[in-house]
């Protein structure tokens, strides 16, 4: 839905100094630096993952390209985005579930190979083991009839002082 | 009276007088101890001072507590947990106050390290140790305080430990929340779905009503800071006449906010206080985030060059935090200056995120005031003897051209509107500023007028209402549908949400009001608002709102029964609705132009609900 944004539009021509008075640019080192290295999709959706520069300095002297290619499916820690208007989001690894019956919480972790960190009501946080892909997990769990819901966490950290 | 009660009434009167001698004593060496930088401290007495800016404020606009200072009820036994950038919890003037439960929820252990000095600033505005001759005094000088850095790790798991469900946050009663995240993408209200929702709002509501051994919690949170403009992702989002409004002779925004605080899914929630801030000059500061979910107003200040921020700590230190070596001359205080060489004090801390621990001050202070009331009580105590701020405000009317091409004029901000239950109430300032030594005297009270604590907490189902409203273009007229709501008993609201559906192809057109069988009108989302600007900024754009939450303070202590009407009212029409997507890394400013929509947008479901006790 959110797909890449169309911005059709006039640029308005601003000087230095009302910038740096009333619309403070961010600092250099930003998410918006971040660098493509792959697509993933997640409940029907095409996502962008990205990571930043520094990380890609790790797998020196792998290039963008094959790094491109040698990082299918998704895991823990992964960084997606979609589209130009969103936010970064951060894969954690765990997943909520919902379930008509509560009682069924703990064969559901056993039979997926996933820690319960926490209940509440019918409702739990369920941690994939480390290495873990997620999109497969996330599709066997949406076929255990025993789970109402599943979503994946994604955190935003979009949350600012204000 | 016999001699034997005279004896006795002696006798009685000498041990209470006795007993009270330390006490009296304590209370007036305490005042004799100064805090030297308190007498900035404008937000506890306002009587106009610089507060090292080059100007004053006006006197009496603050918090009104020095009275209960100096009663000595001063937070003393309450809890307050700052869930921030973290606190610096081994700073000199906070330190005494500090208890056990503080997390570091980014690399474990239990020092909440604050690299930024926000938390550290939000925490010195609450308790800072009073009375210690250091530096400044806390708004509760005696409260307890433990902090989490939940702004570095914003995970659920985060979110849990820092909101209620660990160890250290069980024992709290007011949760201070000094942040928030500007949207232009609405998010439906629909907790089937969205687990995290779900389980977020369930965390919110039984830490809220069950936390510190049954006296409940507070959850304080800032409006936001995007009167003006608000952050979204790596943008910054403006009205369309943010550059030229000077000089073409306009107001930007035509005086209403770009970020309506309403917008927020978590600021809608009936478990969050939600706070606006207003400055030393007794005004809405100017970057305030306003809505009708507003609870109350406090202290938030403005920039601290020109006119006062607000005087707190910083982080410990020359090179750290907003008071470094750097700010030399920025104004009176910072830089290294004799009053404060090692600068472990700030006078630019500001914004909402000022304005919410002021109010987690004041429902500190309060709760410690009568050790039998609830964080709730306090928070309707503090309602109770609100005062208003800006009393004078107009309020905002917009003009427009209507679909016939004629002049039309519509009332998006009502001045200060009095509500059938007798509370003041405006969109920018909720129910009023606090008044802490009148709460706290509320509290206090003995024999007959004893503060009487408020019935449990009833929330009540949604009640549904399908419909297909045609909303005309660029008319007042709007679109109304009635909703007779029978709860049968006697029902006093402390709080209504909405949600509802409707189709619109420019969302920023519109202007929602709810308005109660007694007539209040409260503005739920005003029209030109930056909330769902994203609609026709992607290639497939939003047909509209789905579920969509909104809540109001506005029908405080009103009857629930009887007939509720929701107005949707379209006030835009050809060449309104610009906006500017500024990239705060490229420095590109983007003039946005949606169309005026073609077709009339429709109302096609709405339900309400309400929050309150029986009670007439």
């Amino acid at each position: 839905m959110m797909k890449i944004i169309t911005l059709l539009l006039l640029t308005i021509t601003l000087t230095a100094n009302c910038l740096a008075t009333d619309l403070p640019r961010l600092p250099e080192k930003h998410d918006a630096q971040m660098v493509t290295v792959g697509f993933v999709e997640i409940d029907g959706q095409r996502y962008t993952k990205i990571m930043s520069p520094e990380r890609i300095k790790a797998f020196s002297p792998v290039t963008t390209k094959q790094l491109l290619a040698s990082q299918p499916g998704l895991f823990s820690g992964d960084m997606i985005k979609q589209g130009k208007l969103s936010n970064i989001e951060r894969i954690s690894g765990n997943l909520l579930i919902s379930t008509e019956d509560k009682t069924a919480m703990a064969s559901i972790a056993q039979l997926h190979q996933l820690a319960i960190t926490y209940t509440l009501n019918n409702m739990a946080i369920l941690k994939a083991p480390k290495g873990q892909e997620l999109t497969s997990l996330l599709k066997a769990l949406k076929a255990d009839k025993r789970i109402k819901v599943v979503n994946l966490e994604r955190i935003v950290n979009k949350m600012h002082p204000e | 009276m016999s001699q034997k009660e005279v004896n006795n009434m002696t006798t009685k009167l000498l041990k209470t007088s006795l007993a009270l001698i330390p006490l009296t004593v304590s209370l007036s060496l305490a005042a004799n101890v100064k805090d030297p930088l308190t007498p900035q401290q404008w937000h506890l007495k306002n009587n106009g001072q610089k507060a090292f800016s080059a100007t004053g404020g006006v006197k009496g606009s603050d918090l009104r507590v020095r009275k209960a200072h100096k009663m000595g009820t001063r937070g003393q036994g309450i809890q307050v947990t700052v869930i921030d950038t973290g606190v610096q919890i081994s700073h000199k003037d906070l330190a005494n106050n500090v208890v056990a439960g503080s997390v570091d929820l980014l690399n474990g252990g239990n020092n909440p390290v604050d690299n930024n000095g926000h938390g550290t600033a939000v925490a010195g505005l609450i308790a800072a140790v009073g009375y210690n001759n250091e530096g400044v005094r806390g708004i509760a000088p005696s409260a307890s305080l433990n902090g989490f850095n939940f702004l570095s790790e914003q995970s659920l798991t985060s979110f849990l430990a820092s909101h209620g469900k660990s160890e250290g946050t069980k024992n709290t009663h007011v949760f201070n929340q000094s942040y928030g995240s500007g949207d232009i993408f609405p998010r439906a209200y629909d907790i089937e779905n969205d687990l995290e929702l779900a389980i977020t709002e369930d965390t919110l509501q039984s830490v809220s009503m069950d936390n510190a051994d049954g006296r409940g919690a507070a959850f304080v949170k800032s409006a936001g800071n995007g009167f003006n403009f608000f952050g979204f992702s790596q943008y910054f989002i403006l009205p369309g006449n943010y550059f030229s409004a000077a000089d073409d002779g306009e107001i930007r925004n035509h005086g209403l906010p770009m970020e309506n605080s309403n917008a927020e899914i978590s600021d809608s929630n009936f478990w969050n206080i939600v706070v606006s801030a207003f400055n030393a000059s007794d005004q809405r500061a100017s970057y305030s985030s306003v809505g009708s979910n507003v609870f109350m107003t406090a202290t938030g200040g403005e920039f601290g060059s020109n006119s006062p921020a607000m005087v707190t700590i910083d982080l410990m230190g020359c090179d750290a935090g907003f008071n470094t070596t750097d700010s030399l001359g920025s104004n009176g205080l910072h830089g290294g200056t004799n009053i404060d060489p090692t600068c472990d004090y700030t006078s630019v801390m500001n914004g909402t995120s000022s304005a919410a621990p002021s109010m987690s001050g004041a429902i500190a202070i309060v709760m410690s005031a009568n050790k039998n009331i609830t964080a709730r009580d306090a928070k309707h105590i503090l309602a109770m003897t609100a005062s208003k701020v800006d009393a004078n405000n107009a309020g905002v009317s917009l003009p427009f051209t209507d679909s016939n091409g004629d002049p039309a004029q519509y009332q998006a901000v009502d001045s200060w509107q009095q509500n059938a239950a007798g509370y003041p109430y405006h969109l920018f300032y909720g129910l009023g500023k606090p008044n802490v030594n009148k709460a706290v005297k509320m509290a206090k009270r003995k024999g007959k007028h004893k503060y009487k604590k408020l019935s449990k907490l009833k929330i009540t189902p949604w009640f549904n209402k399908n419909t297909h409203l045609e909303i005309p273009d660029a008319q007042v007229v709007g679109a109304t549908s009635i909703h007779n709501v029978n709860i049968g008993k006697k029902f006093v609201i402390e709080g209504v949400q909405v949600k509802l559906d409707l189709d619109h192809a420019r969302l920023s057109d519109l202007s929602i009001e709810l308005i109660s069988p007694s007539g209040t009108r409260s503005v739920l989302m005003t029209p030109n608002s930056g909330a769902f600007l994203g609609q026709n900024a992607v290639d497939v754009p939003l047909t509209g709102l789905r579920d969509q939450l909104m809540l109001s303070t506005n029908f405080y202590g009103e009857q629930a029964s009887g007939n509720w009407r929701l107005k949707v009212v379209d006030v835009g029409g050809e060449g309104d609705g610009n906006w500017i997507l500024y990239d705060r890394v490229t420095g590109d400013a983007n003039l946005m132009e949606p169309e005026n929509n073609i077709q009339p947008g429709t109302l096609t479901n709405w339900s309400i609900r309400f929050f309150g006790h029986k009670g007439k």
